[in-house]
């Protein structure tokens, strides 16, 4: 074995999370992305030769859907990000951070960026933080979510915290919104998979 | 956190895999040895991202395999200094705080590299930072934790010569991971985690972390 190029590329967490999605597919196993352990590990006899990338793949997708902070992972959404944080003098190793962790505050978003204050103003800060929540919304706001952002999501996306949200959400929608037929078959179609 | 790395290999193909298409063959062998397994000086092998290159087979007599020479590219866990993760507190102790982010669970962060004016409380089994006279703030185990890594450590893990007790032979499967050739050494002890033996172990890849400055600790503070 000879390590020829030791850090060719860098990758984002999105990516990472897309290619275990895709090795996933192409072996058949059984877990739910991003789920607790699958309960049908029965039907499917074990190749267990691919033991080992069957273990870390399970555990760093779990991790990856643990603390991602955004339910809709598209790639329309990373590009729109990137572009909006080229308008700004930022390193690329800042901007990948920023795609990763995706703060919410302007704490986090310090944390991430080196001398912060010294190279961004206050609206430049808020304007990223802006630029973060108008194109990976947070899942469990208050805020209506867009109509076509929330199709997207699955229950492979699902953070297992919002899990218990959702039930409660569930109720309070009936009650106040009978009427609005759309958003409610949504809120069911969610609860059916997430049960599944 | 991620990145891609390049490397080459001269794979062995056994004749049960011939069967396969060439590239599937190589990728499904090169995942077998690689993944979940740490290379010295570089990280932790998440899977095979790509081939590159892929060398005609050679063959070696008195042996029924083809020798295939690979360019590849792999994932690698192997976050920057200075870096920002989160993870989850597994175990805090009077020498500092151990992080586990599931896949990944060698993350300490000394005593030294926390909060300042924090104490460590042996009956809550926490780390308390008093922030100031009044406000106290505990890091409990399983709280989610950010934090900022400070270096790595790499020890090479030397293959275990054979071992004749009994309960060695009992304990049997998890251990034998550990022996492999080529410099890759087997990670898996470590994620299997509930193996005594395991955890005395010094691990093949550690990182140091810090949590000092605004934004670090309980996600929960500063949100």
């Amino acid at each position: 074995m000879k390590i020829e190029v030791s850090r060719d590329n860098l990758l984002s967490n999105f990516e990472v999370y897309e290619h275990l999605k895709l090795i996933q597919s192409e072996n058949n196993w059984n877990f739910t992305l991003g789920g607790e352990d699958g309960k049908s590990q029965k039907k499917k006899k074990r190749t267990s030769h691919l033991i080992d990338l069957e273990m870390i793949t399970r555990d760093l997708s779990n991790y990856l859907v643990k603390t991602g902070s955004s339910n809709t992972t598209n790639v329309n959404s990373v590009v729109q990000l990137m572009l909006g944080l080229n308008q700004y003098s930022l390193e690329k190793i800042e901007k990948l951070e920023i795609l990763n962790s995706l703060p919410r505050s302007i704490v986090t978003l310090y944390s991430i960026i080196e001398e912060c204050d010294q190279r961004f103003s206050g609206e430049d800060c808020e304007a990223i933080l802006a630029l973060v929540q108008e194109n990976f919304p947070l899942p469990d706001d208050e805020q209506i979510i867009d109509q076509d952002e929330g199709e997207e999501l699955d229950a492979s996306n699902m953070d297992i915290d919002e899990e218990e949200v959702q039930g409660d959400y569930y109720g309070e929608d009936i009650v106040e919104e009978e009427f609005e037929q759309e958003t409610y078959t949504r809120k069911t179609g969610d609860e059916v998979t997430i049960e599944d | 956190m991620f990145q891609l790395s390049i490397i080459s290999d001269l794979l062995r193909i056994p004749p049960h895999l011939f069967h396969l298409p060439t590239e599937e063959a190589i990728k499904s062998e090169l995942n077998i040895k690689y993944a979940n397994k740490v290379i010295h000086k570089l990280g932790l092998v998440i899977s095979i991202w790509d081939l590159l290159e892929i060398d005609d087979g050679l063959l070696k007599p008195g042996d029924g395999a083809t020798y295939v020479n690979v360019r590849f590219r792999v994932v690698i866990f192997k976050p920057f200094v200075g870096e920002v993760l989160t993870g989850w507190i597994e175990k805090c102790t009077e020498d500092g705080i151990k992080v586990n982010m599931e896949f990944f669970n060698d993350i300490f962060i000394p005593k030294v590299y926390l909060f300042e004016n924090s104490k460590y409380s042996s009956e809550d089994n926490a780390w308390i930072w008093e922030m100031d006279e009044e406000t106290k703030l505990y890091l409990d185990v399983n709280e989610k934790i950010s934090f900022r890594i400070e270096g790595e450590v790499f020890t090479d893990v030397k293959p275990k010569g054979p071992d004749n007790t009994t309960n060695e032979l009992i304990a049997g499967g998890a251990n034998t991971n550990g022996v492999n050739g080529n410099g890759v050494n087997g990670n898996s002890d470590i994620t299997n985690g509930t193996n005594d033996k395991s955890k005395e172990q010094t691990p093949p890849f550690a990182l140091i972390a810090s949590c000092q400055t605004d934004g670090m600790g309980c996600c929960s503070w500063w949100e």
